[in-house]
């Protein structure tokens, strides 16, 4: 068990430092969990720490921590700079009991032999004050007054003369003392000044007044454990809050109204808090080892539990500690190594739901499924539930099949029934569909609207998967269309399925359209890229042909057979000639064009579609083009004609 | 008369790397300068020691002093040098001396750079006053008047380099690398080659130098009065960032974009490397123990490295800064109920939970869960950005949204909602959407009122006109108890962009601005409510705030660029509005009040109920605010103003520095809130006549805006000359794993297809050369079409005489 000296917040309740068995000093971040230091002193196995605390903070510089040790010095530690900032010697191989802090620059330590040393931590001046009384624990008020316990407890004066006056004796309790905390005053109402004390194995913690005249308690609480730890909030309207730690892990809050009056009854607590691990069957307790009040607005308090000096801090409200509250927490297992770079990496399980773009549900519909897949269920008795899933397999055996792969429909019921994405997923990635078929038919009809929803949820998920999904649903309103037509919310059931389809179609035409488009194109393109390297290839044949007067036969016979090429010529020409031109006379005029393609025609039919349309353009004639040319094609070639504005 | 406040400017964190740090001769503390002032670190523990105020401008140099333990100088810009020792205890200062350089204290030229060279107390002061370059002078002595070195070097925080072995100065001109004795009048210049030297070294004691330029390529220089011997190592394939020599001289060590420190060693001719250290480096120090490595990454984070073991063995890390200075933190300031702390961007792909309370970093959270990708040397690359954070009023969930926009490929957005689990005490992923909106996401933003897990709602917006509602969904079977996030509704309004969304407190209403119209939404069933909006008000809503407590959760706040309008929800009208020009609102969760940030740097504080100012803080800041937000109080303030009590109030402006925004509780403002002065922050009042709508109109002009989006998207400049090879391009980049959608695709088609801009100039003069072409053309068609014409009567004429006249009619076209 952790010793409640050897634990102390920083103050804020920012940092929580804690000195090990090991000696090492640890000072955690109690917001992001993390082990920020750790500090092993030089001689930590002569002189082991017995106690630490926190210095108050300092304007301008950060705070240090007292430790105080068995061998009777007391080390000052800045966790910031990582700095041993003074070391001072109490005495020779007295332990230090108890350190405190008057504020940032007064140290006050408690020795075994009841010697008390203020210490001023500037220029080391030694202030010691000799045996007054026995002390095992101290707290301190204001900047002069020095409480000691050990059975009794005593209030000590600092004078201005030096030296001490006892200005107050307590009963205290029947074991020695462990801890005595000091209520700090949100409010200056009084002069008296509270504190608490709580002893070793004993199961009340008494709260005492300065401003009491007798030498009891002024109230006491009744922890039903022995404490081990404890922790007081700011008196705030006089009302104050107090947690203290058990034995045996659990945090007990009380509350009481601090009034000056002395109350004889034992107070009882409002609420008390047990962490069990989440991961072990027997729920174990994970035991809180210290909690800290920030004092803040929303009255949260921090609670620490550990396990194998693993912290882990937790913040809550106090508000939500009634009655015996439980919380159940996963055991911080592997000690968190000093962060480095202080990335996190969240946590991805297979758990988490990884959604496509279209993703959406219906709530009303959502609702109304549940509903009537619970009616389902419970509409099966346990029989036939077990006859379904146990008798046909041995059917199957029965005829000594081995287990054939072409059919899900017993896979696909235990899926069903037991809901398990494992086995529907492997179920519904099946594309063949025959099987998908066969399997869908084999389906007793119980069946079919569990089918369904899960194929509702199986096909908002993305990839490739959905076009076998897609099969299976069109293979069950093949197959089952006869008892869909009967079930009463049919409309809910496909309302997904019709959902899904329409927002994933919903582009479909938009793409086609644009993939044809774009067909169109690049055959075009490809299509002149041939024809330019054609053109490499041959370059001018069109002299050799005008040198030969062989020809010139074959040309008669285009120009007298009215060719095809001619009609169109015709029909896209403004000009109202009686007759077209001759192919020559369609050569010369590309020839001579000034911004045309350099296309030579062979005489060949098949392009001269394409010469038509180019030469269309060539001349001018916008309108009346009943040659149906595609438009991205007539975008094109005006974009090759040099922004000839033909529209 | 407009109540002003004294506001007391507390500066929390910002960029730390205007000057290359330092870490003092003990090696204990590592300085670098925020602005005017010196932040200590200890490079054990990385935690911030103490913050040294002495100069009043920005520090551009440091420099150590060798002899004596943790003493060091610094310099700022308007040249006044400070001796500072570290040994001193707290209560004393430790400014030990105050120098001003002469002729340097005017405002007129900013130092850029300092080095020194220090001697035992006395130190010769080498600045570089200019921009990029500009002159380096050299005091002896800071009351003399200074010796130029040269009047036209290259500045920046690595390029002057001092050897102390040998007491020269060593700095670069356009093309030479310059070598000038301090100590004798010895000078050399080297021709430093095509590739532009990025920094410079000097060894500690050797008369050598290292140089990194812009291709990767450390070269070391000997014999440098002479004819120099050169010798080259080359690793890095992006410009060498800085390098440091070990305090041997043995070692050297370099860094760059790649996120991989180098070590060199140099006599053994071997190197090894520290790879992944997160960001690009910046900086690499050394310290003169030989014990610590330190890297100052572009984030402002610093790596501590053990020199014995070449190992990280820590980190010095405040706010992350973000890389992309054109748009730091896009996801702003969001207040974490649980942890208490703000969080805001952290490296790219991260966001960081910062502890405002304890100016501490708690944890960088890794959304985006990608390697970072280094930029390549010619080519920016993009990575993943968390560009949206809402976090629940619980503190449960966390939904951040990461984009990924390469202007390349289609855009990639994801919707992820992250589950603290209780049990664990970690956030899990609870829910990813993959490409929630078609568009970009303008906010995304949790219903304030649910207190438990799973009655959770969320609301997002986009560009693609669509605004969708998430809830929590049972995901259970068998195996598990889960949920998860699924949209349930989805609202539009005739396909205008949703650009900003909030929902009412109690969550019965959502307001969602599309363009420039409000829209109120019922929670429930999804159902249009009402439209608010008025002619004049035309520009984009930027955000829309419910008022949160009682006496105003009627109004609604909607925040323009240059309106803030206050609607009334019970008599749907428009209460009050007021022209300004602002950049963020913040709302306190608290109270009543909201603020608002203008562009000419002034906040003020409202109250949602009237378009009276309650403060207005004048000029707060030299930056205008980018983000701000209220961070409920601890302790409850005990100052009587007001507006602070419950919550403070924390801006980042654009130069990334976090700052507390507080009033000076003095006696005037207390009494000046109790008389209840409060005034008006303009004049403007609604409706007041008729005509005061028909005023308000001119002040809208985007004539010149229009103009230029028209002729840009004409089909004026349709570039179709090398469309196959861009079909092909948007083809093969469109995704073969998932269906775009058309639009996308489009997009990108139009983006390859259309010329990048085309001005109206231009346009014009295309034109011009179209007509010219057209006549051109036509007068040829006219003589073609003549003599076509001509042609054909010869034909018609020869067809009907016989074969022997055409043919003849042919032979003499031929001719």
């Amino acid at each position: 068990m952790t010793k409640s000296k050897l634990l102390c917040f920083s103050p804020g309740g920012e940092k929580l430092a804690h000195s090990g068995p090991d000696g090492v000093l640890r000072i955690w971040n109690t917001t992001s969990g993390d082990l920020e230091h750790e500090y092993q002193p030089a001689e930590h196995l002569k002189a082991t720490t017995s106690c630490i605390k926190y210095s108050n903070k300092n304007v301008g510089s950060h705070s240090l921590i007292a430790m105080g040790t068995l061998a009777g010095t007391i080390l000052l530690y800045s966790a910031e700079e990582a700095e041993v900032k003074a070391t001072f010697e109490h005495s020779t191989n007295q332990a230090i009991m108890d350190v405190a802090w008057f504020g940032s620059d007064r140290l006050v330590s408690l020795a075994r032999d009841s010697t008390v040393v203020i210490w001023d931590v500037e220029t080391e001046k030694k202030d010691v004050i000799e045996k007054v009384c026995e002390g095992t624990a101290m707290c301190l008020f204001g900047k002069k007054t020095i409480v000691l316990g050990s059975y009794k407890i005593q209030v000590l004066m600092q004078q201005n003369s030096g030296g001490v006056k006892v200005k107050h004796g307590f009963t205290g309790h029947a074991t020695l003392i462990t801890k005595m905390l000091s209520i700090r005053k949100r409010e200056k109402t009084s002069s008296d000044q509270y504190f608490v004390s709580s002893s070793v194995d004993d199961r009340f913690i008494y709260a005492w007044s300065t401003g009491n005249n007798t030498e009891g308690p002024i109230c006491s609480f009744m922890v039903k454990d022995t404490v081990s730890n404890m922790a007081v909030s700011d008196l705030q309207d006089s009302s104050l809050t107090l947690a203290a730690v058990t034995h045996k892990g659990a945090l007990v809050l009380f509350t009481h109204h601090l009034n000056g009056n002395v109350s004889a009854k034992a107070i009882k607590p409002v609420g008390t808090l047990q962490i069990h691990n989440a991961t072990d069957k027997k729920k174990a307790v994970i035991p809180i080892v210290a909690a800290y009040f920030c004092n803040d607005s929303e009255n949260s308090i921090i609670v620490v539990y550990n396990r194998a000096s693993v912290f882990t801090f937790e913040r809550m409200s106090i508000e939500k500690i009634v009655g015996s509250q439980v919380l159940i927490r996963a055991e911080p297992t592997t000690t968190k190594s000093i962060s480095l770079l202080k990335t996190v990496t969240p946590e991805v399980t297979k758990e988490a739901a990884m959604v496509g773009p279209l993703h959406t549900a219906e709530k009303s519909a959502k609702v109304k499924r549940k509903r009537s897949n619970e009616d389902n269920v419970a509409s099966l008795p346990m029989e036939e539930r077990l006859n379904v899933l146990a008798l046909e397999p041995s059917g199957s055996k029965e005829t000594g099949r081995s287990p054939a792969s072409n059919d899900f429909a017993q896979l696909l019921l235990q899926g069903l029934h037991s809901k398990d994405q494992n086995i529907l997923r492997s179920v519904f990635d099946r594309g063949d569909m025959k099987v998908i078929n066969r399997t869908v038919r084999r389906l007793p009809v119980q069946a079919v609207v569990p089918l369904i929803e899960q194929l509702s949820v199986a096909i908002l998920g993305k990839g490739h998967k959905n076009a076998n999904h897609v099969k299976w649903v069109r293979s069950v309103l093949y197959n089952h269309m006869s008892h869909l037509t009967t079930v009463p919310d049919r409309q809910e059931l496909m309302q997904s399925f019709f959902n899904i389809s329409a927002a994933r179609m919903s582009t479909f035409s938009q793409v086609t359209q644009l993939h044809a488009r774009l067909d169109l194109m690049l055959t075009h393109v490809a299509a002149r890229q041939q024809e330019v390297k054609q053109k490499d290839t041959e370059p001018e044949a069109l002299l050799v042909y005008r040198d030969e007067s062989s020809d010139e036969e074959d040309l008669m016979d285009n120009v007298l057979g009215v060719s095809e090429s001619e009609d169109n010529w015709d029909e896209m020409s403004d000009l109202t000639d009686l007759n077209g031109p001759t192919d020559e006379e369609t050569d010369m005029e590309v020839d001579n064009h000034p911004s045309g393609s350099k296309r030579k025609i062979n005489g060949d039919d098949l392009d001269e579609n394409d010469i038509d349309e180019e030469s269309s353009e060539d001349e001018e004639d916008d309108e009346d083009t009943e040659n149906e040319v595609d438009s991205d094609e007539e975008a094109d070639m005006n974009g090759d004609d040099s922004g000839d504005d033909v529209s | 008369m407009i109540m002003e406040e004294d506001t007391r400017v507390l500066y929390y964190w910002g960029p730390l790397l205007q000057c290359k740090p330092l870490i003092t001769s003990s090696s204990k503390y590592l300085l670098a300068a925020l602005e005017s002032a010196i932040r200590v670190f200890s490079t054990d523990t990385g935690n911030l020691i103490k913050t040294l105020k002495g100069h009043s401008n920005e520090i551009v140099g440091f420099a150590p002093v060798f002899d004596k333990e943790d003493e060091f100088f610094s310099c700022d810009e308007y040249g006044k040098i400070c001796h500072w020792s570290l040994l001193k205890d707290v209560k004393e200062s430790n400014l030990m001396k105050e120098y001003q350089l002469k002729s340097l204290n005017t405002k007129k030229d900013k130092a850029v750079v300092a080095t020194f060279l220090v001697k035992g107390s006395a130190a010769e002061f080498i600045v570089g006053v200019g921009k990029d370059t500009g002159k380096l002078f050299r005091y002896t002595n800071p009351t003399h008047k200074p010796v130029v070195l040269e009047k036209c070097a290259k500045l920046g925080s690595n390029k002057v380099a001092i050897s102390h072995h040998e007491d020269c100065v060593i700095f670069l001109t356009k093309q030479h690398l310059q070598v000038v004795s301090l100590s004798s009048s010895k000078r050399a210049s080297h021709h430093t080659g095509v590739n532009e030297i990025t920094c410079v070294m000097c060894h500690p004691s050797k008369m050598s130098i290292a140089t990194g330029n812009c291709i990767g390529e450390v070269v070391l220089w000997y014999n440098l009065f002479k004819e120099p011997i050169k010798q080259s190592l080359h690793w890095h394939s992006l410009p060498v960032a800085d390098m440091a020599f070990s305090n041997t001289g043995s070692e050297l060590y370099t860094g760059g974009g790649e996120c991989v420190l180098v070590n060199w060693q140099l006599t053994q001719n071997k190197h090894r490397f520290l790879p992944r250290l997160g960001m690009p480096i910046k900086y690499v120090i050394t310290d003169m123990r030989n014990e610590k490595i330190i890297c100052a990454h572009l984030d402002s984070a610093f790596t501590v490295i053990s020199a014995k073991d070449y190992k990280l063995c820590g980190s010095i890390q405040g706010v992350s800064m973000s890389i992309d200075n054109m748009e730091p933190y896009p996801a702003g300031l969001t207040y974490d109920p649980r942890t208490k702390c703000v969080i805001l961007n952290g490296r790219s792909g991260h966001v960081q939970f910062y502890d405002i309370h304890h100016n501490k970093l708690l944890y960088q959270l890794d959304v985006a869960m990608e390697n970072y990708i280094n930029p390549e040397r010619n080519i920016k690359l993009y990575n993943s950005e968390v560009e949206k954070v809402a976090i629940s009023p619980d503190g449960s969930w966390l939904a951040t949204l990461v984009y990924r926009d390469d202007f390349q490929s289609s855009r990639e957005i994801r919707l992820i909602f992250w589950h603290f689990d209780t049990v664990s005490q970690r956030w899990t992923l609870n829910t990813s959407v993959h490409m929630p909106h078609d568009n970009y996401v303008n906010e995304i933003t949790f219903m304030p009122s649910s207190k438990s897990e799973n009655t959770a709602m969320c609301v997002s917006c986009s560009d693609d006109g669509k605004f969708k509602i998430w809830e929590v969904l049972d995901n259970s079977d068998i195996y598990k108890q889960s949920s998860m996030w699924g949209c349930r509704s989805i609202g539009f309004y005739r396909h205008l962009p949703a650009t900003s969304a909030s929902v009412a407190p109690d969550g019965s209403l959502i307001a969602v601005g599309f363009a420039s119209i409000l829209t109120i939404w019922t929670y429930d069933s999804c159902h249009l409510k009402g439209t608010l909006s008025q002619p004049y008000l035309r520009d984009h809503i930027r955000q829309i705030e419910f008022g949160r407590t009682e006496n105003c959760s009627s109004m609604i706040v909607s925040r323009s660029d240059n309106w803030l309008c206050g609607w009334n929800l019970f008599t749907c009208s428009l209460s009050w509005k007021v022209t300004i020009s602002s950049t963020c609102m913040a709302v306190d969760p608290l109270s009543s009040y909201m603020v608002v940030f203008s562009t000419t740097r002034d906040a003020y504080i409202f109250e949602p109920k009237s378009n009276l100012v309650y403060t207005k803080l004048e000029n707060i800041n030299n930056k205008s605010t980018l983000c701000a937000a209220f961070v409920p109080r601890l302790e409850k303030s005990t100052s009587k103003l007001g507006w602070t009590d419950e919550s403070q109030l924390f801006i980042i402006d654009e130069a990334q520095r976090l700052k507390l925004i507080e009033p000076k509780a003095n006696l005037r403002a207390v009494e000046a809130v109790i008389e209840g002065v409060i005034q008006e922050f303009a004049q403007d009042t609604v409706g007041t006549t008729p005509f005061s709508t028909l005023v308000a109109q001119t002040r809208v002009t985007d004539v010149a805006v229009d103009k230029s989006r028209q002729l840009g998207s004409a089909a004026f400049g349709v570039n179709v000359q090398n469309s196959s090879a861009l079909l092909q391009k948007v083809l093969d980049e469109s995704r073969v794993y998932r269906l775009d959608t058309f639009t996308t695709l489009a997009k990108e088609f139009c983006k390859l297809v259309l010329p990048e801009a085309t001005t109206s100039a231009d346009v014009e003069e295309e034109e011009d050369i179209n007509k010219r072409i057209k006549k051109e053309e036509s007068e040829v068609v006219l003589q073609r079409k003549s003599v076509k014409k001509k042609k054909k009567q010869n034909l018609e004429r020869g067809l009907n005489s016989d074969f022997s006249g055409l043919l003849s009619i042919l032979s003499s076209d031929d001719s």
